[in-house]
């Protein structure tokens, strides 16, 4: 079993068979999402950050719609990554309107997490969340 | 912790759980749980339905935990287990957390809008399995804990948090069968005093308002 964060649009209406959902849900992996809610109960953005685990990821990776944080532990840093690999992530970030000031190579995988995470909500933090 | 409210459900049967229990009518099955051979069974396995507890003040940092008595792989999503900070009457805002023999799903709801906090096949439950919540505030959020036989199986902070309720059970179908054979509700205790660190730990301590010169 392995643990990867992603970043995933919000799928379904809030009904009782249709929730407001990550689209991990509809892919079966098994997940915890960061979905703030308006006062009326619907989400505040389209997209959230995700916490799965699975033995395979390979139908998360093919998705289009969702992009994973690249590395293994959340301690690396992003100069140690590709260029590629941090475009990728950096584009991810910016079109769902994270703001990546003051980010640098020398912040890490768990630093960026961590400012998705509080666009969502400021108070939102990343070491509170855990899956089995 | 301490258990603020329990319930064997050992009794007759009977459509209605007892006086200590009121059902949530804003369901798709407004007839919460039945009492039937000594177990608590949804009025209806293909609804929704609940029951918060009333036979405690509800703090809000409170638990909530469930025996089940036979779960099936009805999907995720399906399934009966605990609630926390449960509205009472029609309005169906909590949080909810529900497992069987295919996964759980832990939820929020708010005036009826479900949001899925977490969810899969991770974790799946077999008869006896205890499933259990905790909601407890942390400043502006709730930080969340779900429990399998007492190990956590997943936990997470919510930022947009329901603020109180009561502890209770619920049910979402469609089930094969979704039966309760113990529940229980508490609190976290009172918190313990803190013991203050010496005054020569820091220069100016602000706990004790003293200045180490």
């Amino acid at each position: 079993m392995s643990w990867r964060w992603f970043l995933c649009p919000i799928v379904g209406t809030g009904g009782e068979k249709d929730p407001y959902r990550s689209r991990l849900r509809d892919l079966g992996i098994t997940h915890s999402a960061h979905i703030p809610s308006n006062p009326d109960g619907t989400p505040q953005f389209s997209w959230c950050v995700c916490l799965a685990s699975a033995n395979d990821f390979t139908v998360v990776d093919a998705d289009v719609l969702i992009d994973g944080f690249p590395g293994v532990q959340l301690s690396e840093t992003l100069g140690s990554f590709s260029v590629a690999v941090r475009n990728k992530v950096q584009t991810a970030l910016t079109n769902r309107g994270v703001d990546l000031t003051g980010i640098t190579l020398t912040n890490t995988v768990g630093e960026l997490l961590q400012r998705a995470g509080e666009t969502l909500g400021a108070t939102w933090d990343w070491h509170k969340v855990s899956l089995l | 912790m301490s258990i603020l409210a329990s319930d064997t459900f050992v009794r007759a049967n009977n459509v209605d759980l007892g006086t200590s229990w009121d059902e949530c009518t804003g369901e798709s099955q407004v007839g919460g749980f039945n009492i039937s051979s000594n177990t608590a069974i949804p009025a209806a396995v293909s609804s929704d339905s609940s029951e918060t507890n009333n036979a405690a003040t509800w703090p809000n940092d409170q638990y909530s935990q469930v025996t089940l008595t036979n779960p099936i792989a009805d999907g995720v999503g399906a399934g009966s287990g605990p609630m926390c900070r449960a509205a009472t009457g029609a309005t169906v805002t909590r949080y909810r957390l529900i497992g069987n023999a295919s996964g759980y799903d832990f939820a929020r709801f708010v005036a009826g809008a479900y949001t899925s906090l977490s969810s899969g096949s991770g974790t799946t439950f077999a008869a006896t399995n205890t499933l259990y919540l905790e909601v407890k505030t942390n400043g502006a959020n709730a930080d969340w804990i779900c429990k399998k036989n007492g190990t956590s199986f997943a936990s997470g902070t919510d930022t947009s948090p329901v603020a109180s309720g009561r502890a209770g059970i619920a049910h979402s179908g469609p089930s094969t069968t979704a039966a309760l054979s113990a529940w229980e509700g508490g609190d976290f205790g009172a918190t313990v005093a803190q013991t203050i660190p010496g005054i020569i730990q820091g220069a100016n301590n602000p706990m004790i308002g003293l200045r180490y010169v």
